[in-house]
């Protein structure tokens, strides 16, 4: 941590109305956090066997921008889970709100009574509780791996 | 049949299947680190409860189960195995017992109340929201 900076601020009489708006903000940074560190640790952990030495390390930050709160998290990503991967932010892209609450029950229905450890939903959770679409970049790392980074925002203020 | 119950931690939910009353609770905060080590007990627990039930309609007819809901945070993990724990407690009202679901949350707390209104939409179960206030 280089400085001290500001991840929320708000200015004006405070009211029970802008408090509930403040934790709601929070509550949804904290969903997305911890999912996509989930995510994060769980791939890697699946993967831990085949990571060279030097690989870059895993990434996650919290930053403020002027649209809300950016919730940024990267690993090594092997090639041959790219496609998948792609495929599956595409398709969340794709969804408006109803869609992705749909898309949600409806992956979470189909994993239940899977044997894999989750239901599958966590990417799609991430979007649907931020309400804004996926940001993802691939970039090349070495013949096996890709440095792969999630961005997501959580606007300051409650979209309804 | 015996209890069950677990004590909660930082980042596991107590849980509580009590047989003499016929309740089943789960509350706050649900992501452990190895969730299905974690579920794996409770839902064989709770299938063994039902299947046991099951075998005797007479009690069936007369048995009010009551389910309850106190999270504070749902990991999506954690998510699986609640919807598995709903679908074998649904056994229960398939047979004619009444199985009441409360699901806590708090006023300022929209994310707990989504959870629990897209579980009962999955599940098909009405659940009685009840703000803690």
């Amino acid at each position: 941590m280089k400085e001290s900076k500001i991840l929320i601020e708000y200015e004006g009489f405070f009211s029970h109305f802008i408090v509930n708006e403040l934790t709601t903000v929070f509550k949804k940074v904290l969903v997305v956090m911890i999912e996509m560190l989930e995510n994060n640790y769980n791939y890697i952990e699946s993967i831990k066997f085949d990571l060279p030495e030097d690989i870059k390390s895993p990434y996650f930050k919290i930053v403020q921008t002027s649209k809300g709160i950016e919730i940024e998290s990267s690993n090594p990503l092997k090639y041959e889970h790219l496609d998948d991967l792609k495929s599956r932010i595409n398709e969340i892209n794709k969804c408006n709100r109803q869609e992705i609450k749909e898309f949600y029950l409806k992956t979470l229905v189909a994993g239940m009574n899977t044997s894999k450890k989750s239901a599958g939903v966590g990417l799609i959770r991430i979007a649907k509780v931020a309400q804004n679409k996926i940001k993802s970049s691939f970039d090349h790392s070495d013949n096996n791996f890709l440095y792969y980074t999630l961005q997501i925002i959580v606007n300051y203020k409650k979209d309804t | 049949m015996e209890n069950l119950f677990i004590e909660p931690t930082e980042f596991s939910p107590k849980v509580i299947l009590d047989v003499k009353n016929k309740r089943f609770e789960l509350s706050g905060v649900s992501r452990p680190e190895d969730v299905v080590a974690f579920y794996e007990s409770i839902t064989l627990k709770a299938e063994d409860y039902v299947s046991q039930m099951l075998k005797n309609e007479d009690v069936l007819k007369e048995l009010t189960f009551e389910l309850t809901f106190d999270l504070i945070y749902i990991n999506s993990a954690s998510s699986k195995y609640i919807l598995q724990i709903l679908d074998i407690f649904k056994k229960l009202s398939l047979k004619g017992s009444v199985v009441n679901c409360n699901w806590y949350y708090e006023d300022v707390d929209d994310q707990i109340l989504e959870d629990g209104e897209d579980l009962s939409e999955v599940i098909r179960m009405d659940f009685n929201f009840i703000d803690r206030k």
